[in-house]
């Protein structure tokens, strides 16, 4: 109903628009015959009238959509704040704080976790995303793939090495089943974490993507470290800031 | 009334930790985080007359509202179908019938549906678990 109601205003919009170009154009027309402007309207009235719509109706839409993708960008940076507040506050202890990371994924289309916010300064621009389908289990890659499908948190502790080129096909198969990877995918990508866990992230109830901790030693990720205080406070914080972002969103 | 906050000890217990050995990698799955109350009250509402019991989750979710019988209401999200509350009509039962209905609550209670999205379990214990503290609010209040 909602996609009918927007293409309803968007012709009612157009058509009005039409009303008043043509009144504005037949202005100008009537106007003073040594005028160039009048003599070009004159020439190339209904070219000028499309062109002239054309433009018109798609500058507030760009408009609305650069705006849009803004806010979207404010609200993915800040998020990126909290995540590097935690991973500061988590990574204390840790002699290298950057074997350890926090990524949040987001859920598009309910077809791809696509990363939304990553802690640190490195490999941010990563495009890493992760097939799901809430119809078939299977269909549905990576730890943050199987969190989101089952609803579940899974920690995935004492990972084989895999990132040398001399790792034996044993632990690619073992690597790859336990992280619900194609083989393929960690043969090519050689992936450096030995502990994994995701968490699933809802706001006001509904699932809205998979926080994912990653960490390059085989025990840094672990179980106390899902259940831990400060992990229940970042994902207060979390859903708290996207349900913020996302009552501005339909309210502006 | 405040809150009565869930321990790190009770959040531990109440999402189960289920093993799931694959090649030699020993994966832990429990509940989801956000399936778990981290708080619990209970208040004599004086306009309303009724005694409410809220459950806090780690996200805010709208309420709505499912008659149980005359006496009692259950408050579900909207989307998720969780526990977020009880209403009581504390005048018309007594004090000492609510202690009752706190113990036979969780039958009563059957969620419509269970399902990934809403496992009631973790709420019915934080609700056994402090069961005396709320009454003892209700007596105050």
């Amino acid at each position: 109903m909602g996609f009918l109601r927007t293409i309803g205003r968007i012709g009612q919009g157009a058509i009005v628009l039409a009303i008043y170009l043509l009144t504005f154009l037949k202005a100008i027309q009537s106007g003073p015959d040594n005028w160039w402007l009048v003599r070009w309207t004159r020439n190339n009235f209904w070219w000028q009238f499309i062109v002239l719509l054309v433009v018109l109706a798609t500058v507030p839409p760009i408009i609305w959509i650069v705006n849009y993708l803004i806010r979207l960008r404010r609200r993915s940076g800040a998020l990126k704040g909290v995540l590097d507040a935690f991973h500061r506050e988590m990574s204390r202890n840790e002699d290298r704080p950057y074997s350890f990371r926090i990524t949040l994924f987001k859920e598009c289309r309910k077809r791809w976790l696509k990363i939304w916010a990553r802690s640190g300064h490195v490999t941010l621009g990563s495009r890493t995303k992760f097939r799901i389908d809430p119809d078939n289990k299977n269909l549905n890659d990576g730890i943050a793939g199987r969190c989101w499908y089952e609803n579940v948190t899974i920690v995935c502790p004492n990972l084989p090495d895999v990132s040398l080129q001399r790792t034996g096909e044993e632990d690619i198969e073992a690597y790859a089943e336990a992280t619900f990877c194609d083989k393929e995918k960690i043969r090519r990508r050689r992936p450096t974490s030995r502990s994994l866990a995701g968490i699933p992230v809802s706001v006001n109830g509904k699932p809205w993507g998979v926080l994912v901790f990653d960490g390059e030693s085989p025990t840094l990720v672990d179980d106390r470290l899902v259940v831990h205080m400060k992990t229940r406070i970042l994902l207060g914080v979390v859903s708290s800031v996207l349900q913020e972002a996302k009552d501005g969103l339909d309210q502006g | 009334m405040d809150w009565i906050k869930v321990s790190g000890k009770d959040l531990r217990r109440l999402g189960e930790v289920r093993k799931l050995p694959i090649k030699g990698v020993n994966l832990e799955v429990r509940v989801s985080p956000y399936q778990i109350p981290i708080g619990v009250k209970g208040e004599y509402n004086r306009e309303r007359h009724l005694f409410e019991i809220r459950f806090q989750y780690l996200d805010e979710e709208t309420p709505k509202i499912r008659k149980i019988d005359e006496h009692l209401s259950a408050l579900e999200g909207v989307n998720s179908g969780r526990l977020l509350g009880i209403d009581i009509d504390v005048d018309r039962l007594g004090v000492d019938a609510v202690a009752l209905i706190l113990q036979g609550l969780e039958k009563k209670l059957e969620p419509k549906e269970a399902s990934k999205r809403n496992i009631p379990g973790p709420a019915w214990r934080v609700l056994d678990t402090n069961k005396d503290q709320l009454l003892a609010s209700l007596c105050i209040g």
